[in-house]
């Protein structure tokens, strides 16, 4: 960067966005920064780095969207994040600002909070939030005199309907932002001694700060051995009980806060009517609170499956005509090929599960936005608890019908780390929508489509299939309960928020960023797996290949249309045979005979490493259908017809394609889910453990379905 | 009594938690001595209670309902 350039560059303040879950913060956010957002990662701890733009007049500004706690204490990484880039602990995290978001009902509960970050020493301001509710239920607020209470610069927002936003960004543009007197004295639960100790060590400003540093030393991977254990010792000699301290230090900010609020805060008798609690009535209810999510469940499944079918087959067909027109117009070669058959279908792949995505995650951000998912973590905690699950396992579980790699990724806010391990391990056991296309053609092969009574008899397969993978993870979950220990004490206690309609910005903004985050997880192990299974596809002993090749244009020679086509497609099968996959997949073969699959099956089985969809059109190549793959009544017709060359009888007949099924849905397939489960469990351990146990309990089930179908 | 004694519709005053765990969680989620607290509904099979504490419906496990006391209201 030239020095010229560097003195015009204005330096970009960065403001840290701190408050209680449910305050309306994202909202702030996003109506803040829009889609100028990027979601990274902090090291050493899973919880996504949110950090967004945006440029008020001539400056511009970073916000950093910590995850919403209600204290600083060490409760979960959450927490540890926001400890962490509040004392600018990590040497890229030093913000200049922070702007505490608290609710206008709740004051008491946000002052808690926001009067820890004031005697972290950081200059804040305050910005109450939801201040129309408030005053519906009679809360008003004296501003000036919580101003001159507390010292700091507040503001009050509703931010649902966009009033108050310009008051947050001039107040931002005129960094009006102050350094708080201090709100508590530690000296009576924490000594001068230590202060003094751990402050000139650390060389830190406040007595908070250290009392801070002393109560995050464990879970803090920014700090080095040598400096926990000069912590450790430093408490072990002055005797130090730090929960103890905690409490202490909660209960008399509480104290504290009471003598600001009775000041500020006038409350009228006001008896709202309470649409919340009415609403209650029958969403916790102990046998409708069940039906009604039920039925919301189902709704949201139907609803997902039958919108997504249009632009999913819109991105199918112009996936297939990218690739038709690339062959067409390019120069025939290698990277025509590897274009045209590799790269764009491998893509295509990854797109394709954009609609259903995003509408899952709209659908599940509207529950999290009316206030409904938290009643669900309520409803379905006692359910979910015998199997080493928690209420709050419900998102991920319902997330993997769509794709397990956003479920896994949900699994975050379980604070136990067992409950979250065994999350994870599960998840991949819901029926995801890469299988669906699987099922489909092969329910079509094996089940009549006929109607028994009212119940058609392929529907209540598939339902059947969907049933399988639950089952699975609630059977799967309840072993690994019994043998994964933990020390932690599982808890649960959530805050069941009022009801309110979701703002609709943040629900298209949370759809946006997961599909992008989908993408950029899945798309880039589809994409490499999607070039290595290409080359093993294209290339083959040389030998071979160049007399198969020789053949080929002899064949042609003079075949036009019909017969040109079916010649090709004759061709395009035995040299996907002689290539090195066929060579892997006959390989394969007498580990997957028992199971009734031939080598043919074993290639699909390979290719199914990069998403499980690809086995639909690995079995139209290696059939020979060519042409319309997506024509899922060709596939179908053309497979029915395929006979054992030894015994002549069907290859796809009711034994294997249930054997198939079976191994679809509990194999670990997917390599993209692998990736993520490492990245969030930080090690190889549970990945490699998935994949023998997801794969092995596979073989084995569909060895018995086929055994005894056959 | 304890909060996991109560009844649908009962109101109390909490009037201690108990030393256990999650003490500090209890307390920042606002459930502390003088509040009102009121039994609203509970999940099946012994699942999780809801209470109205003041402004505010929190959700806890029987377990952590255990760990408050209470003074009953009469009615």
């Amino acid at each position: 960067m030239g020095s010229t350039e560097t003195i015009l560059q204005t330096k970009t303040i960065e403001v840290a966005i701190v408050g209680n879950p449910n305050v309306g913060k994202s909202t702030i956010f996003n109506q803040l920064t829009g889609l100028k957002q990027k979601i990274g990662n902090y090291p050493g701890v899973t919880v996504d780095k949110t950090v967004g733009s945006c440029e008020i007049k001539d400056k511009k500004f970073s916000l950093i969207d910590l995850p919403g706690t209600y204290s600083l204490h060490p409760n979960s990484e959450d927490e540890v994040i926001a400890h962490r880039v509040l004392n600018s602990y990590d040497q890229s995290e030093h913000p200049d600002y922070a702007l505490v978001i608290a609710d206008a009902s709740n004051l008491e509960r946000g002052l808690l909070l926001c009067s820890q970050v004031m005697d972290l020493g950081i200059p804040m301001a305050l910005v109450i939030n939801m201040v129309d509710l408030a005053e519906k239920n009679g809360i008003e607020i004296k501003a000036f005199t919580l101003f001159k209470s507390l010292g700091i610069p507040i503001l009050l927002t509703d931010a649902r309907k966009s009033q108050g936003i310009e008051e947050i960004k001039e107040l931002l543009y005129t960094e009006n932002f102050l350094e708080a007197p201090q709100f508590m004295k530690m000296d009576d639960i924490f000594s001068k001694t230590l202060s003094t100790a751990i402050r000139s060590k650390f060389s830190l400003k406040t007595s908070y700060q250290a009392f801070q540093l002393l109560g995050f030393r464990e879970q803090e991977s920014i700090l080095k051995t040598e400096q926990k254990d000069w912590l450790d010792a430093l408490v072990a000699d002055h005797g130090f009980n730090l929960t103890k301290a905690q409490i202490q230090e909660t209960e008399i900010r509480f104290g504290l806060i009471s003598q600001v609020l009775d000041k500020a805060i006038l409350k009228k008798p006001i008896q709202a009517k309470n649409f919340t609690r009415a609403l209650d009535k029958l969403l916790i209810h102990k046998v409708g609170g069940y039906a009604v999510f039920l039925a919301i469940m189902l709704v949201i499944f139907q609803a997902v499956f039958s919108w997504a079918e249009l632009p999913m087959d819109l991105i199918d067909g112009l996936f297939a005509s990218i690739s038709q027109w690339l062959t067409e117009h390019l120069p025939a070669g290698a990277l025509t090929s590897l274009l045209a058959e590799g790269i764009v279908p491998g893509i295509g792949g990854i797109v394709i599960f954009i609609p259903q995505i995003a509408l899952l995650f709209g659908f599940l951000s509207v529950l999290e936005g009316t206030g409904y998912m938290s009643r669900v973590v309520f409803l379905m905690d006692r359910l979910m608890r015998p199997f080493g699950l928690h209420g709050k396992s419900v998102v991920p579980l319902v997330s993997g019908v769509a794709c397990a790699i956003p479920g896994i990724m949900a699994a975050r806010n379980i604070s136990n780390s067992k409950e979250r391990l065994i999350t994870i391990l599960v998840t991949p056991f819901m029926s995801c929508s890469a299988r669906l296309p699987v099922y489909i053609i092969l329910i079509g092969l094996a089940v009549p489509n006929e109607n028994y009574g009212i119940v058609n008899l392929q529907a209540i397969t598939l339902l059947s299939m969907y049933i399988l993978g639950i089952v699975a993870v609630l059977a799967s979950a309840w072993v690994l309960n019994k043998i994964l220990k933990t020390k932690e004490k599982s808890y649960l206690i959530i805050e069941l928020p009022i009801y309110r309609i979701p703002g609709w910005k943040d629900v298209l903004i949370t759809m946006y960023s997961k599909s992008k985050t989908f993408v950029v997880e899945a798309g880039k192990v589809i994409m490499a797996i999607s070039i290595v299974l290409w080359v093993l596809a294209s290339y083959g002993p040389t030998e071979r290949m160049a007399q198969l090749e020789e053949e080929r244009v002899i064949a042609v020679l003079g075949l036009e249309g019909e017969a040109l086509l079916a010649s090709e497609n004759n061709f395009a099968s035995r040299k996907l045979e002689a290539s090195y996959i066929g060579i892997l997949g006959k390989t394969i073969e007498p580990v997957i005979r028992p199971l009734g699959y031939d080598w043919k099956i074993g290639i699909a089985l390979i290719t199914s490493f990069a998403a499980r969809e690809v086995f639909v059109s690995t079995i139209a190549t290696i059939y020979s259908i060519g042409g319309d793959v997506d024509n899922e009544l060709t596939i179908r017709e053309k497979l029915a017809q395929e006979k054992d060359p030894i015994t002549g009888k069907p290859i796809f007949n009711t034994a294997t394609v249930f054997s198939l099924m079976i191994f679809y849905a509990f194999a670990m397939q997917c390599m993209s889910t692998l990736a993520v489960v490492y990245r969030e469990t930080k090690s190889w351990k549970w990945p490699v453990i998935q994949t023998v146990f997801m794969t092995g309990l596979a073989y084995f089930a569909a060895l018995i379905t086929y055994q005894i179908l056959s | 009594m304890t909060a996991d004694s109560m009844k649908k519709g009962n109101i109390g005053i909490v009037k201690a938690i108990g030393d256990g765990e999650t003490k500090l969680n209890l307390l920042e989620m606002g459930i502390r001595p003088g509040k009102t607290i009121e039994f609203l509904n509970s999940a099946i099979w012994g699942g999780p209670i809801a209470f109205q504490i003041e402004n505010n419906i929190v959700a806890i496990r029987i377990s952590e309902a255990a760990g408050i006391e209470i003074d009953l209201m009469e009615k």
